[in-house]
């Protein structure tokens, strides 16, 4: 809106439109063109009186004002728009419904012919210029035809063609005394003719007009283009030229050089010559330039140095295995595991250890060591120091391996033959030539698979093997060959599948297992991915056989369930060689998963099954020494067992304390102990082998009952700090009480004792340090706030942002769509309201006429009836008196 | 074979095979013969022949063909209509002596069912089947003969049938098998073949089927018979298709059947006694006794759709093949013929078994198609008041009965918390109890106490619950909380008490337990649960609880397997770790312990090493 009060808007306004102007030169005649421009001024004072008028005026109020923002239709003018409506409608529509019924007919599109203001002679005039210019129109073009091209009325041919154009750069190579100014040449070289009257009205100086100036800067830089062209393409030439002559020159050149006579042969060797020597050259420079610099190496590190380092180390992967057992990610771990595995280069290193870059040779180095194993023997698992680098990670292992290797040799040396007949029949033939006293290869093939692994230990003796397996991964180590690498991969499976085949009963060899574990666990740490699919497989094979196994009926006596040996000796590997407490684990996870299964879907048939399931008990502490997880399978196990094996006075499941299932309870009671013979027995260490080759005797079960024990108390420590430690155990303490401890042989009743009282502390302790839940301590959630979220972009929140763009486009088309329909709703309906109103108009028209007409007539035939009804009342009148009389 | 070939194999090979080789062709002569006998009319005696040698067959091979020959003759002497009904007499005698070698040749194939060979079992049923479709349309036949004024006839051979009943649920040991064995369960693959070809396919055949057995069941004691219900039971199972609109009623086995019933009108007369009459050997009181069951929807039915309708005892065995009311009927009586018979005094086992397997598809297969439903309420009840496994099942079951049938069953939230013992976590079918507990329990109104005394019990339970339970307690449990806030105190009390844990669990009624002023302590120790899952789950008792409800559906169906099956399916996205160290001293013989000291063991706290020699 403007500012100031409304008059003087209007004086502005008036004054902007110059119709204010004082009339000047009154006395001219007033003329046609007066006429018109009083015409023009009432226009625009009609105009501005309608912008003036505020009534007409009607303003939107807007609701949140932002200054300098325009809004479409915030002001409008509906009568303006109204009458501007109808205007519009009165050419259109009401010509269509004058037309309406009307066919046919010409329109006169003669000039002028609808202009009343013309006189017919103008209009005559008119058309006949017209005509004249249509005919003329086709020959425009025609170059030929026409006479010629003229400059203000001269013909250019006349002219030659770059004969005075002012061209800067040759008129300063000419005329170098001076420019003669534009005017000149306008006046004297061009535009002359001395024909011009007018020159003297113009001013001085011309300004150039827009095109002039525009075409004078096209035409220099196409110049300047073409110049440059020019110069390039000379270039060009002139360096042509250079090339050819080059050949010729050098020729001249070098036969200079040599400074004597020689043939074409010897030149062309001559020039060769030096050639080479320079390349040999370039490539000694170049290797110089790449090759790395020497670098100051770490100074030797000190004792204490070293054990800060180690420390340091260990207690980064304390860190970790922390987090893991948290169950939380560990992302640098898988990094840091890859890099210990690159060669750390130590301050004494001599970088000499890259042997065997030709094969094994003759096996020195192994020479050397064969006799070492002897004395290394007694030393275990102390590392060399002194060797680093490739190799010492697997010497180190090595040492530790012989260690155990060396013990087994001194003590085991009976079992051999036994191992002799249980390997496969392949060996048969051989095992009558005893080869002791026969040296070791010292170059073992890489077994593909376990059968080849066979065929290659059919000579060797059971306490060779380690020996052959480090043969073997030293052999093949992966920085030798490109798919060493996927050959010791292999290496891994085929060593779990020979630990599976030497414990197989009757005969299992746990010394070579505990040699073997050593290689097992480097290999494992070398390819942890490979060598955990590779215990996966097996332990999904376990999974397999459980299940066919429960399908087939779990109490029946001869169906294998629980697992045998060499499946718990899997299971223990796996928690060896597996960091055990990792909340998630890839082989780890299943493995625990496998043996709460085994705890909870088998069932107990015999001794044999308590003793496996005792050992995955034990397994379990082991797996959770760390982590300290709840596994609600093992209390029930033990306390069943605890049922099983030891005399009570429990009769049936219905008195059975807690909540435990009992499925087996009061089934074998075979499995008591027999507490005549038991009586004078004292409990050790069971001893799983014996027990699972079926071996069945009372110290057996004494020994068991203690393990049960054993494993009850470690148990309870574990779990004294669970919540539900009361439930878990109060089941546990009552059958202790009801155990019959008369019918226990001494050593198991003192045991018995010591643990009840235990767990009667711990229970006690429990029960006074339970205090109820209280989990929700936590803020209360708050009520959720819909607050609009804000954007970084754009304020605005009233538009809908789709961030589907095509979804957007077509929301924005529906909208507009919608709009343009109610638009046209509205305008037809104007519509219909404006043929409405004339129709009315017509109809009014016809009425009036009508009316008029009738009036006409009666007005005619008035005066006719007034005397018709003057007679009639004379006549009666008459009558009326003549009746009187 | 009068000419010996010098390619024969040796001598004894060949003896037998040339034996072999001389029956078959004894065999092939007599088909011939018989054949043309058929169809010139003379003389039948070579049949005897035949019969006599397929009796003597030992040999499973000539048996087979021998079985086919006869079907092709009596086939043919079917199709010859020899057997339909003239008034000549001596045709008569004919007809009675064929229909005895008939007789004994179908109680042969009758035996043949429960053979050791498998083709001869499977050929048996088939055969069978397909004589009694000839059989059946020779009826049809034997009615047009007379003329259209007749009463028609059921073109259906009801004796013949009875037989393949009897062969199949009685079992009859095979006349090859010398040794007298003891009456046994109907062959797998006899029963496959009946049930996929015959009792599901062909609505006649089912509904004679079902019509007969039940009676022929009725006859047998359960104590002294009991695998006659047995396979009874194992038919029934079988059942997948049931008709449940007149439309479904389409499939025949004798195409006859299929034609539209006459409409009652026609024959208003002739209700009564209309029959078989040309069935011999069909007491009359057996007929009659499926009828009794239409009297119970009759009343129903009267008022419901009395129009069009005739009623159900009064309609021809024709218009009932083709009345779904009438093939409902039969079905609820089969089962309450065979419910009764399923317990066996003394072997408490096998009962558990046998309801097992009908409890199993009681719910889906069986109350739907049930006339009434309510009938089987009493054994639905004493399964559910049996409890364990049975009663779990059982459970299903009587929710339909409560639900739609208006069943009133006193305390039974009592007894449904009498469910919640030590084994219930442990039991195959507990995914199957907690999508119904959800149910009963997802009521806002019952009393917080009762709510209460079942999570504190679930909680109890899942102490020694295999991960698969413990996930499914769970969600429950959340669930449950959440819609009785009342319930928050037993994960978060604020006040101090003094008596922390006041729950009895040896209180049968749930609302005496006092478990609301328990917390669950047991439910929150799986904070520490070794499988990831679980822990993360039991966490969720700590944080807000801001989710409106766990789908429980998602957490029923776990087993150690399918856990197992996850873990191991799971990628290794970077290398798994290793164990810090390796521990020495791994597998110690009883000697070397004694060598190494007990501290240097210990202290390495490996403890296998520890507990165990090897």
């Amino acid at each position: 809106m403007p500012k100031g009060s409304q008059l003087s808007q209007l004086k502005s306004a008036l004054s902007h439109a110059g119709v204010t102007k004082p009339q000047q030169g009154s006395k001219r005649k007033r003329s046609k063109k007066e006429d018109v421009d009083k015409e023009r001024r009432a226009a625009k004072l009609r105009e501005i009186q309608q912008k003036m008028n505020l009534f007409d005026v009607q303003v939107t109020k807007v609701k949140h004002g932002v200054g300098g923002r325009k809004i479409k239709g915030a002001v409008g003018r509906p009568a303006q728009s109204k009458q501007a409506g109808i205007q519009q409608r009165t050419k259109t529509l009401l010509k269509e419904h004058q037309d309406k019924d009307r066919s046919g007919g010409i329109f006169d599109r003669r000039f002028g012919e609808n202009d009343p203001t013309m006189t017919p002679e103008e209009r005559m005039l008119e058309r006949f210029t017209r005509e004249r210019q249509r005919e003329s129109k086709g020959a425009w073009f025609n170059l030929e035809e026409e006479d010629e091209l003229t400059h203000y009325g001269q013909s250019l041919s006349k002219l030659d063609d770059y004969d005075n154009i002012g061209l800067g750069l040759d008129n300063g190579d000419e005329e170098d005394a001076g420019q003669i100014d534009s005017r000149t040449v306008q006046k004297v070289h061009f535009g002359g003719f001395e024909s011009d009257e007018d020159d003297d009205e113009e001013g001085p100086e011309r300004k150039k007009t827009k095109p002039e100036v525009m075409a004078e800067v096209i035409a220099k830089s196409k110049e300047h283009k073409y110049l440059r062209q020019m110069q390039q393409e000379k270039d060009e030439d002139l360096r042509h030229q250079l090339d050819q002559d080059l050949e010729s020159m050098r020729s001249l050149l070098y036969t200079v050089d040599t400074e004597r006579p020689a043939d074409e042969a010897k030149l062309n060797a001559a020039v060769e010559a030096p050639n080479v020597q320079d390349r040999e050259y370039d490539k000694a420079v170049r290797e110089l330039a790449f090759e790395q610099r020497a670098k100051p190496k770490d100074r030797t590190k000190t004792e204490e140095e070293l054990a800060l380092e180690e420390k340091q180390a260990l207690e980064r992967a304390e860190r970790k295995r922390q987090r893991r057992m948290q169950g939380e990610d560990t992302d640098s771990e898988s990094e840091n595991g890859r890099r210990k595995r690159l060669r750390q280069i130590g301050g004494d290193d001599l970088e000499d250890d890259f042997y065997g870059e030709d094969g094994f040779g003759p096996g020195l180095q192994e020479q050397a060591d064969e006799p070492d194993e002897g004395e290394d023997g007694g030393s275990g698992g102390e590392g060399e120091d002194g060797e680093e680098g490739l190799e010492g990670e697997d010497e180190e292992e090595d040492s530790e391996e012989d260690g155990a290797d060396a013990e087994s040799e001194a003590e085991d040396s009976g079992s051999a033959e036994g191992d002799d007949n249980e390997l496969v029949q392949k060996r048969k033939g051989k095992t009558g030539k005893p080869n002791a006293g026969k040296e070791l290869p010292y170059t073992f093939p890489c077994p593909e698979s376990y059968e080849e692994f066979l065929d290659i230990l059919e000579d060797v003796e059971g306490e060779d093997v380690p020996t052959v397996v480090h043969r073997i991964r030293t052999f093949h180590h992966p920085s030798l060959a490109e798919d060493n690498k996927f050959k010791l991969q292999r290496l891994t499976g085929v060593l779990i599948d020979y630990i599976l085949h030497i414990m197989t009963p009757p005969s299992p060899r746990f010394n070579l297992l505990s040699a073997l574990i050593p290689h097992l666990f480097a290999l494992s740490k070398t390819y942890p991915t490979a060598a955990a699919q590779h215990f996966v497989e097996k332990l999904v094979l376990m999974q397999k056989n459980l299940r066919l196994g429960l399908s087939r009926g779990a109490t029946k006596p001869d169906v294998k369930t629980w697992p045998s040996l060499p499946e718990l000796m899997l299971l223990r590997t796996a928690g060896l060689i597996w960091s055990a407490s990792d909340l998630n684990h890839p082989v780890i996870g299943p493995a625990r998963l496998l043996m709460a299964s085994y705890l909870g879907l088998c069932r107990v048939r015999d001794l044999c099954d308590i003793c496996s399931g005792l050992f995955i008990c034990t397994l379990w502490l082991q797996f959770e020494d760390y982590s300290k997880r709840f596994v609600p399978e093992v209390v029930t196990f033990l306390a069943n067992t605890l049922l099983h094996l030891s005399p009570h006075k429990i009769t049936d499941v219905a008195s059975l304390p807690g909540s435990f299932p009992s499925p087996d309870f009061g089934m074998r009671s075979e499995l008591r102990l027999d507490t005549r013979e038991a009586r004078k027995l004292s409990f050790g260490t069971a001893d799983l082998p014996a027990i699972l080759l079926g071996t069945r005797d009372e110290q057996m079960k004494v020994d068991l009952l203690g393990t049960c024990l054993a494993l009850l108390e470690r148990f309870a420590d574990q779990y004294k700090s669970l919540d539900g430690f009361l439930e878990l155990y109060s089941p546990v303490q009552f059958i202790f009480a009801q155990l019959d401890m008369n019918r226990l042989p001494g050593m198991l009743r003192d045991r018995v004792a010591t643990i009840s009282s235990v767990l009667s502390k711990l229970l006690k302790f429990s029960k006074q340090q339970r205090v109820p839940l209280s989990l929700q301590m936590h803020k209360p959630i708050p009520i959720p706030s819909y607050v609009p979220k804000f954007e970084e972009r754009s304020s605005n929140y009233l538009r809908n942002r789709d961030p589907d763009h095509e979804r957007n486009e077509a929301a924005k088309l529906r909208r507009q769509v919608k709009q343009e329909k109610k638009g046209a709703i509205r305008e037809l309906r104007k519509d219909a309201r404006f043929l409405a109103a004339v129709k009315q108009k017509e109809q009014q028209e016809k009425d009036r006429v009508y009316n008029e007409r009738l009036k006409k007539a009666h007005t005619s035939i008035e005066p006719e009836r007034a005397e018709e009804k003057a007679m009639l009342r004379e006549k009666a009148k008459e009558k009326r008196r003549a009746g009187r009389r | 074979m009068p000419t010996t070939n010098p390619s024969l194999p040796p001598a004894k090979k060949r003896k037998v095979d040339t034996k072999q080789r001389d029956s078959l062709t004894h065999i092939q002569r007599l088909e011939k013969l018989l054949l043309e006998a058929v169809s010139e009319g003379t003389s039948l005696n070579p049949l005897v022949d035949l019969l006599d040698v397929t009796k003597d067959a030992g040999d499973p091979h000539t048996l087979f063909k021998c079985i086919y020959v006869l079907y092709r003759v009596f086939a043919s002497i079917v199709d010859a209509r020899m057997l339909v009904p003239t008034p000549d007499a001596g045709a008569k005698v004919v007809r009675s002596w064929i229909w005895e070698r008939l007789n004994a040749f179908t109680d042969m194939l009758v035996g043949l069912m429960s053979d050791s060979e498998k083709s001869l079992r499977t050929s048996a049923v088939q055969i069978l089947f397909s004589l009694l479709r000839h059989l059946s349309s020779s009826l049809s036949l034997s009615q047009d003969a007379p003329g259209p004024s007749a009463s028609p006839n059921l073109p259906f051979h009801i004796p013949h049938f009875s037989k393949i009943i009897l062969g199949l649920l009685e079992c009859p040991p095979s006349p090859r098998s010398s040794r007298d064995r003891s009456p046994q369960l109907l062959d797998a693959e006899v029963l496959e073949t009946f049930t996929s070809t015959w009792f599901n396919t062909h609505d006649d055949v089912r509904w004679f089927f079902l019509r007969d057995a039940a009676t022929f069941v009725s006859k047998y004691p359960g104590d002294t018979h009991p695998h006659v219900a047995e396979n009874f039971l194992s038919i029934l199972e079988r059942l997948k298709r049931f008709p449940n609109e007149r439309s479904d009623i389409r499939e025949w086995w004798i195409p006859q059947l299929g034609e539209k019933p006459v409409p009652l009108k026609s024959f208003k007369g002739s209700l009564a006694d209309e029959g078989e009459e040309e069935d011999p050997g069909i007491p009359e009181g057996d007929e009659d006794d499926w009828r009794k069951f239409f009297d119970e929807p009759k009343h129903t039915d009267k008022s419901e759709k009395a129009g069009p309708n005739p009623r159900l005892h009064r309609m021809t065995v024709h218009q009932s093949l083709h009345s779904l009311q009438s093939h409902r009927a039969v079905f609820s009586r089969a089962w309450m013929t065979l419910l009764p018979r399923l317990s066996r005094n003394g072997d408490i086992e096998a009962t558990k078994t046998l309801a097992a397997r009908v409890l199993n598809v009681m719910h889906v297969g069986v109350m739907p198609r049930l006339t009434r439903p309510v009938l089987i309420m009493d054994w639905i009840g004493s399964c559910v008041d049996y409890g364990g496994t049975i009663g779990l099942l059982a459970l299903n079951a009587l929710f339909i009965l409560i639900r739609d049938y208006n069943l009133d069953y006193p305390s039974f939230y009592t007894r449904l918390y009498a469910f919640l013992d030590r084994d219930l976590l442990h039991n195959k079918h507990r995914a199957r109890f907690f999508r119904l507990t959800e149910l009963f329990l997802s009521s806002t109104h019952l009393p917080a106490t009762l709510l209460a005394s079942f999570i504190k019990r679930l909680s109890r339970l899942s102490t020694t619950a295999p991960p698969a339970a413990i996930i499914m307690v769970i969600p429950f449990t959340y669930n449950v909380l959440k819609r009785h806030p009342a319930l928050m105190h037993m994960i978060n009390r604020v006040e101090d008490v003094e008596e922390p844990d006041p729950f009895d669990s040896d209180e049968k009624d749930p609302m005496l337990t006092n478990a609301l002023d328990s917390s669950l302590w047991e439910l929150v120790s799986h904070r520490n649960h070794y499988y990831p899952s679980v822990s993360t789950l039991a966490k969720i008792f700590q944080e807000a609880f801001r989710k409106p409800n766990y789908a429980l559906e998602d957490f029923l169906d776990h087993t150690y397997g399918t856990l197992f099956e996850s873990e191991t399916k799971r990628k290794m996205k970077k290398d798994p770790a290793i164990a810090m160290e390796l521990k020495k001293h791994l597998f110690l013989t009883a000697d070397q312990k004694e060598q190494i000291p007990e501290e240097a063991i210990s202290a390495q706290g490996d403890v296998v090493t520890e507990l165990w020699t090897f």
